[in-house]
């Protein structure tokens, strides 16, 4: 019951939300979240008389995953009044209705309630790109059903195959299945193209909560369904890591280049979910804390760039930390969080996903990946503290106290011994993080790293960005005009005279005579 | 439970002699009539044994005419006379409607439609088949435009085509069995020859299809939606063409096929099905007008009902599910565009701002069709997956959720016109009956979204 009356307050909530649309709203939804999350129980479920298990269950993951999103929306909210400040916006409600979709995700156990709310996702993410861009948006819409549609279909098929509509156990060959269709949530590899788009184009608070929340709803569904420790994933994995993030190594716009490292950051959420070690959900939320607050800030803070210096260009954005002395040290800590430097919160992250993996043998690989992420994100370092660009940026520079904050905490997570938001359980102690390979190992990533950064500013790759950039236009147009093209030709048969109406059913008929002829009489 | 098919036939011919009272009479008493039979047939559901036999005048069912009450049969007749109701009341705001005829004509469509559900005669079917369709042909050209005279008269030209073909049909397996009564007729014609059976097949198939507007025989019916009065749109989305897909259904149900014939019938229905789903939903999308697309969403949807409708159990119960499913939302939807004063997208852009229940009932009414959950069109589309996947028939299970979302780009594209923050310049037409018709729609679309696992049981107990 407690479940019900928690999804109530919050639609609720959501609802009061849709004809004021206050922040405050928002917030007190997450803090109902959060004090939800400490006072139901674990394991709390909700059956409805005559069925014969549970509709809605609360177990312990899910618990520890709400309130970890809970706690990003006291980031997130209070840090964009200064951006919607005077702008009309539906932000609060559709982030009000996203906690609740994700309430629902993460409670529901049946695949059908499931599949409602997951829906209910992807409308709020195709209402939060909408008011920038429609094309994306659209675009997003169909690339996100189409996900959808195959997700039902792998949902179907497993209710077929185990004959029960409660979530059960996922027949092997079906995770291939559910790893892409409930990748299209967070751009597993071959359907990312989306993404980058989506959260280039949204408003920096839409994109924060498009790529610091939303993204990891896709993660926990394969968790929750429990497609897990299967190792072709790897693939998907390291490809995602790999080209993400060379992509943001060549990208020049600052939220381009967020949205590709989220898909790096993803993968290596992908190649945990291969290994499926004992405290594989211990490690993800872990990977979750670290890659929500440092990706949430940092397109908080792209935001800031873009209304200050009225510019997404790294180029332009050259030397801003100069007139901003303020955002130094938070620059630095973020990036360098989000790059897995030691003595950050996601260098934990990081060398917990290695350890998880550690007996696959990809080592190299995941050494590779880091080096990777050191360069994308030492890029932007370098850039915003980079030679003083002759221009002043013009425009109020805001800078919420939230980000300062936000900031603190990723080095207080980082430093404090595990207590906190959960992580009593972790076996994985600071000796293991912090001994003397592993920092060689990390010096050695960021000399490498810029070695890497400084060969990309003395020989920019823009021929291979116009390319693939253009590459990308040309599918989108393909499949906005795709429908239409086919509609257009059907169109011609209709030529509004009844003598074809009656040929085309003498046509018909003949046609079905001649096929069952041949089939039961040659 | 007989009187519930006659009391149409005693209301069009007490309206007939009736000429005299006003409109709000003629309304009353219809909806009389039409409150009546609902109860004695939610009644007889309860009370009585189905299903029930009746002979009528005691002949034995090789001569006479026999009329048969299924659960399905009475699930169905019960969501025509709403259907029926709900239009009747619709129809109260159209002055050039409200004259006896309409009432007459409309009671006399429910008569033979109700006939034609419970009947287990081949020829009695095809003469209430005809019955409907004249009706139809009438009803369609009330209206008095030119251009509703063009369109009946194409209805008129295909729907006879489509009857001479399923009449032809019945001659078959007249002359080859001697009966008319379809269990004994279709049980003996399992001994005809393999040519005639083939013959009779594709006669009915494709009279049958053409009638219900499948791909490729689906061209008269854009004219009609486009032409017709909102109510006769609805009457025949929601009850004509249906009847169509029943009758092969009955005919379907009772012969006795070998496998081979079974196979090759599955096999040209399943590909009419998709074609039907593809075509209408892509053609769809090219629409400008309101109607016109309507139509062709309709011309998928029965492609959906046909797929479903032979493969197993599972699948058609979703096949018949949809069959109301789809009544009640295509009717909510031609309502909401009947109220509105645009025909084409571009007319009613943001126009729920001025006249807020037209838009909801269309945004209801989309969201319904394209078939998101809580609504009776995802239950019935999941079981017809379900059952396709039951019978490892994996491509055209994925032809419905690529259906879905064709669907909802262009359902999306009338939303987003709808909702957009603009002034708008159309005229909204505002009447309370037509709002009362809207709520009731709606209500009913919440009750069939509820009692969709019911009806499921009914449609799967009862067959």
């Amino acid at each position: 019951m407690e479940i019900i009356i928690l999804m109530l307050i919050i639609l609720s909530l959501a609802l009061f939300d849709l004809k004021f649309n206050k922040p405050l709203t928002s917030l007190v939804a997450a803090t109902v979240m959060v004090a939800a999350t400490v006072l139901i129980k674990p394991g709390t479920t909700f059956i409805v008389p005559f069925m014969e298990s549970a509709l809605f269950t609360f177990n312990s993951n899910a618990l520890e995953f709400l309130r970890i999103i809970a706690i990003l929306y006291f980031v997130l909210i209070p840090s964009s009044f200064e951006y919607y400040d005077g702008k009309k916006t539906n932000f609060y409600t559709l982030a009000t209705f996203l906690l609740f979709a994700m309430l629902g995700v993460a409670v529901s156990n049946t695949w059908y309630g499931m599949m409602t709310f997951w829906e209910m996702i992807t409308i709020i993410g195709f209402l939060l790109v909408f008011p920038s861009n429609k094309e994306v948006a659209r675009n997003y819409l169909i690339i996100q059903l189409i996900g959808a549609g195959l997700l039902l279909f792998a949902m179907t098929r497993t209710i077929g195959i185990t004959g029960s509509h409660y979530l059960s156990e996922v027949p092997k060959e079906l995770y291939m299945l559910f790893l892409i269709s409930m990748g299209f949530k967070f751009g597993i590899a071959g359907v990312h193209f989306w993404l980058p788009e989506a959260h280039g184009s949204a408003a920096a608070p839409a994109s924060a909560l498009l790529s610091g929340i939303m993204v990891k709803i896709g993660l926990f569904g394969i968790y929750k369904v429990g497609v897990i420790n299967y190792r072709p994933f790897l693939i998907f994995g390291f490809i995602m890591i790999f080209w993400g993030g060379f992509r943001a190594i060549i990208e020049k716009d600052v939220k381009r280049i967020l949205a590709f490292s989220t898909i790096s950051q993803m993968g290596l959420g992908t190649v945990l979910f291969a290994s499926g070690v004992d405290e594989l959900f211990s490690v993800f939320m872990v990977f979750v804390i670290h890659h929500g607050f440092a990706k949430v800030s940092l397109f908080l803070l792209a935001g800031f760039f873009e209304t200050c210096a009225g510019s997404r260009n790294i180029e332009e954005l050259r030397g801003i930390g100069y007139y901003h002395p303020e955002i130094r040290w938070l620059s630095v800590v973020l990036t360098a969080s989000m790059a897995g430097i030691p003595l950050t919160y996601g260098c934990l992250a990081k060398t917990l996903v290695k350890t998880a993996i550690y007996s696959f043998e990809a080592n190299a690989l995941m050494l590779a990946s880091g080096i990777f992420s050191i360069a994308y994100m030492g890029r932007l370092v370098y850039y915003f503290w980079g030679s003083k660009n002759s221009k002043e940026p013009k425009g109020r520079f805001c800078f919420p106290l939230p980000l300062r904050i936000n900031g603190i905490i990723l080095i207080v997570l980082a430093t404090l011994p595990f207590w906190g938001l959960h992580l009593t359980t972790l076996p994985a102690t600071r000796a293991c993080v912090y001994n003397i390979p592993s920092l060689i190992e990390a010096v050695m990533s960021m000399l490498v790293a810029s070695v890497l950064i400084y060969i990309e500013v003395r020989y920019p790759l823009d021929g291979i960005n116009h390319f693939l950039y253009d590459k990308y236009k040309g599918f989108e147009v393909f499949i906005g005009n795709c429908g239409d093209k086919i509609g257009c030709a059907l169109q011609k048969l209709h030529t509004g005279k009844v003598n074809d109406y009656i040929l085309a059913i003498l046509v018909s008929l003949a046609a079905v005579l001649i096929f069952m002829w041949s089939q039961l009489l040659l | 439970m007989l009187i519930t098919i006659l009391l149409p036939l005693i209301t069009a011919l007490i309206i007939g002699l009736l000429i005299k009272l006003n409109k709000n009479q003629w309304l009353t008493i219809s909806l009389a009539a039409i409150l009546a039979n609902i109860i004695i047939l939610l009644y007889s559901f309860v009370t009585e044994s189905l299903p029930v036999l009746y002979r009528m005048g005691q002949w034995d069912s090789a001569l006479g005419i026999t009329l048969e009450f299924t659960h399905w049969g009475i699930v169905f007749l019960i969501s025509f006379n709403i259907l029926v109701a709900i239009a009747l009341l619709y129809a109260r705001s159209y002055e050039n409607l409200m004259r006896p005829k309409f009432f007459l004509f409309v009671m006399m469509l429910l008569f033979s439609a109700s006939s034609w559900v419970v009947t287990q005669d081949m020829f009695n079917m095809y003469v209430f088949l005809e019955i409907s369709s004249v009706l139809a042909y009438a009803l369609v050209a009330y209206k008095d435009s030119k251009f509703c005279i063009e369109a009946a008269l194409k209805y008129v030209f295909t729907g006879t085509t489509g009857g001479v073909l399923i009449l032809s049909a019945i001659l078959i397996v007249y002359f080859n069995t001697g009966h008319l009564n379809i269990n004994l007729a279709m049980a003996e014609f399992a001994n005809a020859e393999i040519t005639t059976q083939l013959i009779f097949w594709a006669l009915m198939i494709v009279g049958s299809l053409t009638k219900a507007g499948a791909v490729p025989m689906h061209f008269w019916l854009p004219d009609i939606y486009m032409s017709a009065a909102t109510p006769v749109n609805v009457l025949s989305s929601g009850i004509i063409i249906k009847l169509n897909i029943i009758t092969l259904y009955k005919i379907f149900s009772a012969a006795q096929l070998n496998d081979a014939l079974l196979n090759t019938l599955n096999t040209v229905l399943l590909t009419i099905g998709v074609i039907s789903i593809l075509w209408g939903h892509l053609t769809a999308i090219r629409q400008k007008d309101l109607r016109r697309m309507l139509a062709y969403s309709s011309v998928a949807q029965i492609g959906y009902i046909v797929i479903g409708l032979f493969y197993s159990p599972l699948a058609l119960t979703g096949a018949f599910l949809h069959i109301i499913a789809h009544s009640f939302l295509k009717g909510l939807l031609f309502f909401s565009v009947g109220l509105m004063g645009g025909r084409s997208i571009s007319d009613v852009r943001g126009i729920a701002y001025k006249s807020k229940l037209p838009a909801i009932a269309y945004t209801i009414g989309a969201i319904g069709l394209i078939g998101i959950p809580p609504f009776s069109a995802f239950s019935s589309k999941w079981l017809i997956v379900r059952g396709l996947l039951q019978s490892q028939m994996l491509l055209p299970a994925l032809v419905l959720p690529l259906g879905t979302v064709l669907s909802i780009i262009y359902y999306l594209k009338v939303l987003s016109s709808i909702w957009a923050r603009e002034e708008t310049v159309t005229t909204v037409k505002k009447d309370k009956f037509a709002h009362a018709a809207i709520i009731l729609t709606i209500f009913m679309v919440a009750v069939t979204s509820a009692l969709a696992p019911m009806l499921q049981n009914i449609f799967l107990g009862g067959l």
